[in-house]
Protein backbone atom coordinates (compact mmCIF):
# COMPACT_ATOMS: atom_id res chain seq x y z
CA UNK A 1 0.00 0.00 0.00
CA UNK A 2 0.70 3.45 -1.03
CA UNK A 3 2.23 5.78 2.02
CA UNK A 4 -0.07 9.03 2.34
CA UNK A 5 0.84 10.75 5.94
CA UNK A 6 4.07 10.00 6.94
CA UNK A 7 4.83 10.98 10.21
CA UNK A 8 8.73 11.48 11.88
CA UNK A 9 9.87 11.90 15.17
CA UNK A 10 6.85 13.97 15.74
CA UNK A 11 6.89 16.33 19.61
CA UNK A 12 3.87 17.75 20.49
CA UNK A 13 4.02 20.30 23.52
CA UNK A 14 1.13 22.05 25.36
CA UNK A 15 3.21 24.36 27.43
CA UNK A 16 5.32 22.54 29.24
CA UNK A 17 2.98 19.59 28.56
CA UNK A 18 4.68 17.10 26.32
CA UNK A 19 1.32 15.56 24.80
CA UNK A 20 3.12 13.47 21.96
CA UNK A 21 6.80 11.76 22.41
CA UNK A 22 8.81 11.01 19.06
CA UNK A 23 5.82 9.81 16.95
CA UNK A 24 6.93 8.19 13.66
CA UNK A 25 4.15 6.33 11.57
CA UNK A 26 3.52 5.65 7.88
CA UNK A 27 -0.24 6.01 7.03
CA UNK A 28 -1.44 3.96 4.01
CA UNK A 29 -3.76 5.50 1.31
CA UNK A 30 -6.99 4.46 0.81
CA UNK A 31 -7.60 2.42 3.92
CA UNK A 32 -8.67 2.91 7.57
CA UNK A 33 -6.24 3.68 10.24
CA UNK A 34 -7.52 3.96 13.72
CA UNK A 35 -6.31 5.20 16.37
CA UNK A 36 -7.48 4.00 19.97
CA UNK A 37 -5.93 4.44 23.56
CA UNK A 38 -7.43 5.32 26.74
CA UNK A 39 -7.88 9.10 27.59
CA UNK A 40 -5.07 11.36 27.28
CA UNK A 41 -3.11 8.96 25.73
CA UNK A 42 -2.26 11.72 22.12
CA UNK A 43 -4.75 10.03 20.04
CA UNK A 44 -6.63 12.92 19.29
CA UNK A 45 -3.86 15.51 19.38
CA UNK A 46 -2.17 13.29 16.72
CA UNK A 47 -5.37 13.49 14.12
CA UNK A 48 -5.44 17.18 15.26
CA UNK A 49 -2.23 17.91 14.14
CA UNK A 50 -3.07 16.22 10.77
CA UNK A 51 -4.74 19.58 9.55
CA UNK A 52 -3.09 21.59 11.93
CA UNK A 53 -6.43 21.93 14.24
CA UNK A 54 -3.88 22.12 17.28
CA UNK A 55 -2.39 25.37 15.46
CA UNK A 56 -5.78 27.89 17.28
CA UNK A 57 -4.41 26.23 21.07
CA UNK A 58 -2.11 28.50 22.36
CA UNK A 59 1.27 27.22 23.75
CA UNK A 60 1.32 24.19 21.18
CA UNK A 61 4.61 23.70 19.81
CA UNK A 62 5.67 21.37 17.26
CA UNK A 63 8.97 19.17 16.30
CA UNK A 64 9.49 16.74 13.72
CA UNK A 65 7.78 16.65 10.86
CA UNK A 66 4.17 15.59 9.08
CA UNK A 67 3.73 14.77 5.26
CA UNK A 68 0.78 14.55 3.71
CA UNK A 69 1.43 13.25 -0.04
CA UNK A 70 3.97 15.81 -1.29
CA UNK A 71 3.25 18.23 1.04
CA UNK A 72 5.34 18.98 4.55
CA UNK A 73 2.12 20.58 6.40
CA UNK A 74 4.11 22.66 8.99
CA UNK A 75 6.07 24.18 5.96
CA UNK A 76 6.63 27.66 6.50
CA UNK A 77 4.56 28.28 2.66
CA UNK A 78 1.72 25.78 3.47
CA UNK A 79 -2.21 27.75 3.15
CA UNK A 80 -3.81 25.71 6.27
CA UNK A 81 -7.01 26.90 4.68
CA UNK A 82 -5.73 24.91 1.56
CA UNK A 83 -4.66 21.84 3.82
CA UNK A 84 -7.99 21.45 5.90
CA UNK A 85 -9.42 21.29 2.62
CA UNK A 86 -7.63 18.68 1.39
CA UNK A 87 -7.60 16.91 5.10
CA UNK A 88 -11.07 17.22 6.35
CA UNK A 89 -12.35 16.42 9.81
CA UNK A 90 -15.94 15.37 11.59
CA UNK A 91 -15.82 15.74 15.16
CA UNK A 92 -17.75 14.15 17.64
CA UNK A 93 -20.67 16.27 17.84
CA UNK A 94 -22.50 16.97 14.35
CA UNK A 95 -21.96 20.46 13.82
CA UNK A 96 -24.10 21.48 10.96
CA UNK A 97 -24.45 25.05 10.04
CA UNK A 98 -27.60 27.06 11.18
CA UNK A 99 -28.48 26.82 7.20
CA UNK A 100 -30.23 24.49 5.15
CA UNK A 101 -28.75 21.42 4.19
CA UNK A 102 -27.95 22.15 0.58
CA UNK A 103 -26.11 25.51 1.53
CA UNK A 104 -24.29 23.29 4.47
CA UNK A 105 -23.14 21.13 1.48
CA UNK A 106 -22.53 23.89 -0.96
CA UNK A 107 -20.71 25.82 1.86
CA UNK A 108 -16.71 24.52 1.16
CA UNK A 109 -16.99 24.43 -2.51
CA UNK A 110 -18.82 28.33 -2.60
CA UNK A 111 -15.73 29.49 -0.60
CA UNK A 112 -13.61 28.15 -3.12
CA UNK A 113 -15.31 29.96 -5.45
CA UNK A 114 -17.72 27.86 -7.07
CA UNK A 115 -20.33 29.84 -7.84
CA UNK A 116 -22.37 28.58 -11.01
CA UNK A 117 -25.71 26.75 -9.55
CA UNK A 118 -25.51 23.21 -11.55
CA UNK A 119 -21.97 22.92 -10.72
CA UNK A 120 -23.13 23.16 -6.82
CA UNK A 121 -26.07 21.13 -7.46
CA UNK A 122 -23.81 18.49 -9.10
CA UNK A 123 -21.51 18.74 -6.24
CA UNK A 124 -24.59 18.82 -3.12
CA UNK A 125 -25.89 15.59 -5.12
CA UNK A 126 -22.57 13.91 -5.33
CA UNK A 127 -21.42 14.45 -1.89
CA UNK A 128 -24.46 13.94 -0.43
CA UNK A 129 -24.68 10.26 -2.21
CA UNK A 130 -20.78 9.69 -1.19
CA UNK A 131 -22.40 10.26 2.75
CA UNK A 132 -25.29 7.90 1.55
CA UNK A 133 -27.89 10.69 3.01
CA UNK A 134 -29.17 11.81 -0.40
CA UNK A 135 -31.92 9.55 -0.23
CA UNK A 136 -32.97 10.63 2.85
CA UNK A 137 -33.60 14.11 2.10
CA UNK A 138 -33.45 14.84 -1.42
CA UNK A 139 -37.04 15.89 -1.01
CA UNK A 140 -36.21 18.77 1.02
CA UNK A 141 -32.59 19.98 0.75
CA UNK A 142 -33.67 23.50 1.82
CA UNK A 143 -34.88 22.60 4.77
CA UNK A 144 -33.05 23.34 7.81
CA UNK A 145 -29.95 20.94 8.47
CA UNK A 146 -30.76 21.39 12.13
CA UNK A 147 -33.97 19.78 12.03
CA UNK A 148 -32.82 16.60 10.50
CA UNK A 149 -31.90 13.12 13.19
CA UNK A 150 -28.38 13.05 14.96
CA UNK A 151 -27.22 10.29 12.39
CA UNK A 152 -27.65 12.20 9.88
CA UNK A 153 -26.45 15.33 10.44
CA UNK A 154 -22.96 13.17 11.24
CA UNK A 155 -23.54 12.08 7.51
CA UNK A 156 -24.10 15.59 6.43
CA UNK A 157 -21.19 16.62 8.20
CA UNK A 158 -19.51 13.75 5.87
CA UNK A 159 -20.66 14.99 3.02
CA UNK A 160 -19.61 18.83 3.51
CA UNK A 161 -16.17 17.16 4.15
CA UNK A 162 -16.51 15.45 0.93
CA UNK A 163 -17.82 18.29 -0.79
CA UNK A 164 -14.71 20.11 -1.57
CA UNK A 165 -12.95 16.81 -2.41
CA UNK A 166 -10.35 16.19 0.46
CA UNK A 167 -7.67 13.29 0.01
CA UNK A 168 -8.61 12.81 3.91
CA UNK A 169 -11.39 12.53 6.24
CA UNK A 170 -10.15 12.74 9.83
CA UNK A 171 -12.84 10.82 12.03
CA UNK A 172 -12.66 12.32 15.89
CA UNK A 173 -15.07 10.30 17.73
CA UNK A 174 -17.27 10.52 14.73
CA UNK A 175 -20.22 8.40 16.18
CA UNK A 176 -19.72 8.09 20.02
CA UNK A 177 -22.64 10.81 20.22
CA UNK A 178 -24.75 8.74 17.96
CA UNK A 179 -27.17 5.73 18.76
CA UNK A 180 -26.25 2.24 17.62
CA UNK A 181 -27.72 2.01 14.29
CA UNK A 182 -26.49 5.74 13.06
CA UNK A 183 -22.93 4.45 14.39
CA UNK A 184 -23.49 1.49 11.94
CA UNK A 185 -24.40 3.26 8.85
CA UNK A 186 -21.44 5.90 9.74
CA UNK A 187 -19.47 2.38 9.79
CA UNK A 188 -21.02 1.05 6.81
CA UNK A 189 -20.15 4.36 5.08
CA UNK A 190 -16.64 4.39 6.20
CA UNK A 191 -16.21 1.19 4.69
CA UNK A 192 -17.61 2.41 1.03
CA UNK A 193 -15.28 5.42 1.02
CA UNK A 194 -12.02 3.71 2.04
CA UNK A 195 -11.95 3.14 -1.79
CA UNK A 196 -11.80 6.64 -2.68
CA UNK A 197 -9.98 8.60 0.48
CA UNK A 198 -7.39 7.74 3.57
CA UNK A 199 -9.89 7.89 6.40
CA UNK A 200 -8.22 8.03 9.68
CA UNK A 201 -10.53 7.73 13.27
CA UNK A 202 -10.08 8.08 16.65
CA UNK A 203 -11.96 6.26 18.68
CA UNK A 204 -13.28 5.23 22.24
CA UNK A 205 -15.17 2.39 21.05
CA UNK A 206 -12.38 -0.42 20.43
CA UNK A 207 -14.68 -3.05 18.63
CA UNK A 208 -15.49 -0.41 16.62
CA UNK A 209 -11.57 -0.08 15.57
CA UNK A 210 -11.32 -3.93 15.28
CA UNK A 211 -14.50 -4.21 13.18
CA UNK A 212 -13.74 -1.15 10.69
CA UNK A 213 -10.18 -0.05 10.44
CA UNK A 214 -7.65 -2.01 8.51
CA UNK A 215 -4.68 -0.54 10.66
CA UNK A 216 -4.92 0.55 14.11
CA UNK A 217 -2.75 1.94 16.38
CA UNK A 218 -2.34 1.98 20.03
CA UNK A 219 -1.12 5.05 22.15
CA UNK A 220 -0.03 5.66 25.71
CA UNK A 221 1.11 8.68 27.45
CA UNK A 222 2.06 10.35 24.63
CA UNK A 223 3.88 7.11 22.47
CA UNK A 224 2.92 4.60 19.84
CA UNK A 225 3.12 1.49 22.04
CA UNK A 226 2.03 -0.81 18.83
CA UNK A 227 0.99 -0.09 15.16
CA UNK A 228 -0.26 -2.83 13.30
CA UNK A 229 -2.56 -4.57 10.98
CA UNK A 230 -5.83 -4.75 13.03
CA UNK A 231 -6.21 -7.68 12.67
CA UNK A 232 -3.03 -8.52 14.02
CA UNK A 233 -3.44 -6.28 16.93
CA UNK A 234 -6.76 -7.88 18.10
CA UNK A 235 -6.38 -11.22 18.03
CA UNK A 236 -2.30 -11.07 18.86
CA UNK A 237 -0.48 -7.91 19.74
CA UNK A 238 3.39 -7.96 20.73
CA UNK A 239 2.95 -5.50 23.01
CA UNK A 240 1.98 -6.55 26.88
CA UNK A 241 0.06 -3.10 27.19
CA UNK A 242 -1.54 -3.62 23.93
CA UNK A 243 -2.83 -6.80 25.02
CA UNK A 244 -4.27 -5.34 28.72
CA UNK A 245 -6.06 -2.39 27.08
CA UNK A 246 -7.96 -4.14 24.46
CA UNK A 247 -8.98 -7.15 26.55
CA UNK A 248 -10.38 -4.56 29.06
CA UNK A 249 -7.39 -4.61 32.03
CA UNK A 250 -6.15 -1.72 31.72
CA UNK A 251 -6.85 2.02 33.20
CA UNK B 1 -3.80 -4.28 36.56
CA UNK B 2 -7.76 -4.12 36.08
CA UNK B 3 -9.13 -7.26 36.42
CA UNK B 4 -12.67 -7.50 34.70
CA UNK B 5 -14.18 -9.56 37.77
CA UNK B 6 -17.81 -11.20 36.17
CA UNK B 7 -15.76 -11.77 32.84
CA UNK B 8 -12.62 -13.71 34.90
CA UNK B 9 -14.67 -15.31 37.37
CA UNK B 10 -16.66 -17.31 34.38
CA UNK B 11 -13.31 -17.80 32.30
CA UNK B 12 -12.53 -19.23 35.57
CA UNK B 13 -15.38 -21.15 36.19
CA UNK B 14 -15.32 -22.52 32.15
CA UNK B 15 -11.57 -23.21 32.87
CA UNK B 16 -12.21 -25.52 36.37
CA UNK B 17 -14.69 -27.03 33.92
CA UNK B 18 -12.58 -28.26 31.68
CA UNK B 19 -9.70 -29.72 34.12
CA UNK B 20 -12.78 -31.39 35.69
CA UNK B 21 -13.74 -32.68 32.27
CA UNK B 22 -9.82 -33.38 32.07
CA UNK B 23 -9.99 -35.71 35.44
CA UNK B 24 -12.59 -37.55 34.24
CA UNK B 25 -11.44 -38.29 30.98
CA UNK B 26 -7.90 -39.65 32.05
CA UNK B 27 -9.79 -42.04 34.85
CA UNK B 28 -12.05 -43.40 31.70
CA UNK B 29 -8.91 -44.32 29.86
CA UNK B 30 -7.30 -46.05 33.36
CA UNK B 31 -10.19 -47.79 34.08
CA UNK B 32 -10.89 -48.96 30.27
CA UNK B 33 -7.15 -50.70 30.22
CA UNK B 34 -7.79 -52.15 33.86
CA UNK B 35 -11.24 -53.37 32.16
CA UNK B 36 -9.63 -54.66 29.52
CA UNK B 37 -6.51 -56.65 31.22
CA UNK B 38 -9.15 -58.04 33.63
CA UNK B 39 -11.49 -58.48 31.24
CA UNK B 40 -13.79 -56.51 33.88
CA UNK B 41 -17.72 -56.43 32.38
CA UNK B 42 -18.74 -54.86 35.33
CA UNK B 43 -15.99 -51.83 35.32
CA UNK B 44 -16.47 -51.73 31.32
CA UNK B 45 -20.13 -51.15 31.81
CA UNK B 46 -19.70 -48.05 34.07
CA UNK B 47 -17.04 -46.55 31.29
CA UNK B 48 -20.00 -46.68 29.34
CA UNK B 49 -22.27 -44.86 31.48
CA UNK B 50 -20.25 -42.40 32.66
CA UNK B 51 -19.95 -41.47 28.95
CA UNK B 52 -22.78 -38.97 29.29
CA UNK B 53 -21.46 -36.79 31.82
CA UNK B 54 -18.47 -36.01 30.12
CA UNK B 55 -20.67 -34.84 26.95
CA UNK B 56 -22.51 -33.14 29.18
CA UNK B 57 -19.69 -31.00 30.53
CA UNK B 58 -18.74 -30.43 26.75
CA UNK B 59 -21.96 -29.05 26.09
CA UNK B 60 -22.01 -27.16 29.49
CA UNK B 61 -18.38 -25.61 28.08
CA UNK B 62 -19.38 -24.74 24.78
CA UNK B 63 -22.58 -22.67 26.09
CA UNK B 64 -20.22 -20.82 28.80
CA UNK B 65 -17.77 -20.00 26.29
CA UNK B 66 -20.57 -19.17 23.60
CA UNK B 67 -22.32 -16.49 26.09
CA UNK B 68 -18.86 -15.16 27.42
CA UNK B 69 -18.46 -14.18 23.34
CA UNK B 70 -21.88 -12.85 23.08
CA UNK B 71 -21.98 -10.56 26.16
CA UNK B 72 -17.95 -9.73 26.56
CA UNK B 73 -16.67 -9.59 23.22
CA UNK B 74 -13.39 -11.20 24.11
CA UNK B 75 -10.06 -9.98 21.99
CA UNK B 76 -6.70 -12.12 21.89
CA UNK B 77 -5.54 -13.93 24.65
CA UNK B 78 -9.09 -14.24 26.43
CA UNK B 79 -10.86 -14.91 22.41
CA UNK B 80 -8.10 -17.42 21.93
CA UNK B 81 -8.81 -19.13 25.84
CA UNK B 82 -12.35 -19.45 24.90
CA UNK B 83 -11.98 -20.85 21.42
CA UNK B 84 -8.78 -23.62 23.05
CA UNK B 85 -11.28 -24.33 25.31
CA UNK B 86 -14.02 -24.98 23.19
CA UNK B 87 -11.53 -27.36 20.69
CA UNK B 88 -10.34 -28.93 23.94
CA UNK B 89 -13.35 -29.85 25.06
CA UNK B 90 -14.00 -31.51 21.75
CA UNK B 91 -11.15 -33.31 21.89
CA UNK B 92 -11.78 -34.45 25.34
CA UNK B 93 -14.96 -35.76 24.58
CA UNK B 94 -13.55 -37.71 21.62
CA UNK B 95 -10.92 -39.32 23.87
CA UNK B 96 -13.92 -40.44 26.25
CA UNK B 97 -15.58 -41.95 23.71
CA UNK B 98 -12.53 -44.10 22.80
CA UNK B 99 -12.42 -45.08 26.16
CA UNK B 100 -16.18 -46.04 25.81
CA UNK B 101 -15.08 -48.29 22.56
CA UNK B 102 -12.35 -49.55 24.35
CA UNK B 103 -15.23 -50.87 26.94
CA UNK B 104 -17.09 -52.23 24.40
CA UNK B 105 -14.47 -54.11 23.47
CA UNK B 106 -14.24 -55.64 26.93
CA UNK B 107 -18.13 -56.29 26.84
CA UNK B 108 -17.42 -58.89 23.62
CA UNK B 109 -14.68 -60.49 25.44
CA UNK B 110 -16.69 -61.45 28.61
CA UNK B 111 -15.86 -65.56 29.42
CA UNK B 112 -13.28 -65.36 27.23
CA UNK B 113 -9.69 -66.03 28.03
CA UNK B 114 -7.26 -63.40 26.18
CA UNK B 115 -5.19 -65.09 23.40
CA UNK B 116 -2.22 -63.27 24.44
CA UNK B 117 -0.72 -61.62 27.93
CA UNK B 118 -1.45 -58.03 27.20
CA UNK B 119 2.22 -56.38 27.40
CA UNK B 120 2.95 -53.43 24.84
CA UNK B 121 -1.06 -52.45 25.20
CA UNK B 122 -1.01 -51.47 28.59
CA UNK B 123 2.45 -49.42 27.66
CA UNK B 124 0.68 -47.67 25.41
CA UNK B 125 -2.03 -47.22 27.28
CA UNK B 126 0.06 -45.71 30.60
CA UNK B 127 1.93 -43.41 27.76
CA UNK B 128 -1.32 -41.97 26.76
CA UNK B 129 -2.61 -41.45 30.53
CA UNK B 130 0.41 -39.55 31.47
CA UNK B 131 -0.12 -37.22 28.23
CA UNK B 132 -3.92 -37.13 28.58
CA UNK B 133 -2.45 -35.82 32.15
CA UNK B 134 0.15 -33.58 30.87
CA UNK B 135 -2.15 -32.07 27.97
CA UNK B 136 -4.46 -31.10 30.89
CA UNK B 137 -1.59 -29.42 33.05
CA UNK B 138 0.20 -27.96 29.75
CA UNK B 139 -3.32 -25.69 29.19
CA UNK B 140 -3.54 -25.24 33.05
CA UNK B 141 0.02 -23.77 33.12
CA UNK B 142 0.49 -22.54 29.55
CA UNK B 143 3.10 -24.69 29.11
CA UNK B 144 4.02 -24.96 25.58
CA UNK B 145 7.56 -27.11 26.47
CA UNK B 146 5.11 -30.01 27.71
CA UNK B 147 2.96 -29.41 24.82
CA UNK B 148 6.48 -30.41 22.74
CA UNK B 149 7.36 -33.17 25.04
CA UNK B 150 3.35 -34.87 24.57
CA UNK B 151 4.41 -34.86 20.69
CA UNK B 152 7.53 -36.67 21.18
CA UNK B 153 5.78 -39.42 23.56
CA UNK B 154 2.86 -39.69 20.49
CA UNK B 155 5.81 -40.84 18.49
CA UNK B 156 6.49 -43.90 20.88
CA UNK B 157 2.83 -44.85 21.21
CA UNK B 158 2.65 -44.92 17.19
CA UNK B 159 5.54 -47.26 17.57
CA UNK B 160 3.89 -49.45 20.20
CA UNK B 161 1.05 -49.39 17.36
CA UNK B 162 2.69 -50.90 14.88
CA UNK B 163 4.26 -53.16 17.09
CA UNK B 164 1.35 -54.70 18.17
CA UNK B 165 -0.02 -55.05 14.83
CA UNK B 166 2.70 -56.79 14.00
CA UNK B 167 2.26 -59.41 16.69
CA UNK B 168 -1.24 -59.65 16.43
CA UNK B 169 -1.16 -60.32 12.53
CA UNK B 170 1.52 -63.21 12.95
CA UNK B 171 -1.09 -64.65 15.89
CA UNK B 172 -3.67 -64.57 13.70
CA UNK B 173 -1.89 -66.59 10.86
CA UNK B 174 -0.43 -68.97 13.00
CA UNK B 175 -3.75 -69.84 14.83
CA UNK B 176 -6.59 -67.97 12.92
CA UNK B 177 -9.01 -69.33 15.78
CA UNK B 178 -7.59 -66.20 17.93
CA UNK B 179 -8.85 -63.81 14.49
CA UNK B 180 -11.75 -62.59 16.28
CA UNK B 181 -10.14 -61.69 19.72
CA UNK B 182 -6.73 -60.46 17.48
CA UNK B 183 -9.11 -58.20 15.56
CA UNK B 184 -10.45 -56.38 18.80
CA UNK B 185 -7.06 -55.91 20.19
CA UNK B 186 -6.01 -54.28 17.04
CA UNK B 187 -8.76 -51.83 17.36
CA UNK B 188 -8.11 -51.18 20.94
CA UNK B 189 -4.24 -50.34 19.95
CA UNK B 190 -6.20 -48.06 17.28
CA UNK B 191 -7.76 -46.49 20.00
CA UNK B 192 -5.66 -46.22 22.60
CA UNK B 193 -3.26 -44.77 19.03
CA UNK B 194 -6.39 -41.77 18.43
CA UNK B 195 -6.49 -41.02 22.17
CA UNK B 196 -3.07 -39.91 21.70
CA UNK B 197 -3.73 -38.02 18.64
CA UNK B 198 -5.92 -36.17 20.87
CA UNK B 199 -3.86 -35.29 23.53
CA UNK B 200 -1.20 -33.99 20.84
CA UNK B 201 -3.95 -31.93 19.57
CA UNK B 202 -4.50 -30.45 23.40
CA UNK B 203 -0.82 -29.51 23.30
CA UNK B 204 -0.77 -27.96 19.50
CA UNK B 205 -4.10 -25.96 21.11
CA UNK B 206 -2.21 -24.85 23.98
CA UNK B 207 0.75 -23.50 22.22
CA UNK B 208 -1.83 -21.70 20.11
CA UNK B 209 -3.35 -20.18 23.06
CA UNK B 210 0.32 -19.26 24.47
CA UNK B 211 1.91 -18.42 21.23
CA UNK B 212 -0.83 -17.00 18.70
CA UNK B 213 0.55 -19.40 16.38
CA UNK B 214 -1.01 -23.19 14.92
CA UNK B 215 2.13 -25.49 15.34
CA UNK B 216 1.51 -28.83 13.49
CA UNK B 217 3.06 -31.28 16.27
CA UNK B 218 0.93 -34.49 14.78
CA UNK B 219 2.88 -35.23 11.82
Amino acid sequence: MQVLIDIKNLDLFYGEFQALKKVSMSIPEKAITAFIGPSGCGKSTLLRTLNRMNDMIPGTRIEGSIRVGDTDIYGSDVDVETLRKKVGMVFQQPNPFPKSIYDNVAYGPRLHGVTKKHELDEIVEKSLRSAALWDEVKDHLKRSALSISGGQQQRLCIARALAVNPDVLLMDEATSALDPISTLKIEELAQELKDRYTIVMVTHNMHQAARVSNQTVFFLNGEVIEYADTEKLFSNPTDQRTEDYISGRFG
Amino acid sequence: MTRRTEFDQQLDAMQQLLIQMGTQVEQAIANSMRALQDVDVVLAKSIVRDDAEVNQMEERITEMGTMLIATQQPVAKDLRRILVAFKISNDLERMADLAVDIAKVVLRLEGEDLIKPLIDLPRMAEIVQVMTYESIQSFINENVDLAYKMAKDDDTVDALYSQILRELFSLMVENPKTASQGMLLSFVGRYIERIGDYATNIGENVVYLVTGKRPDLNV
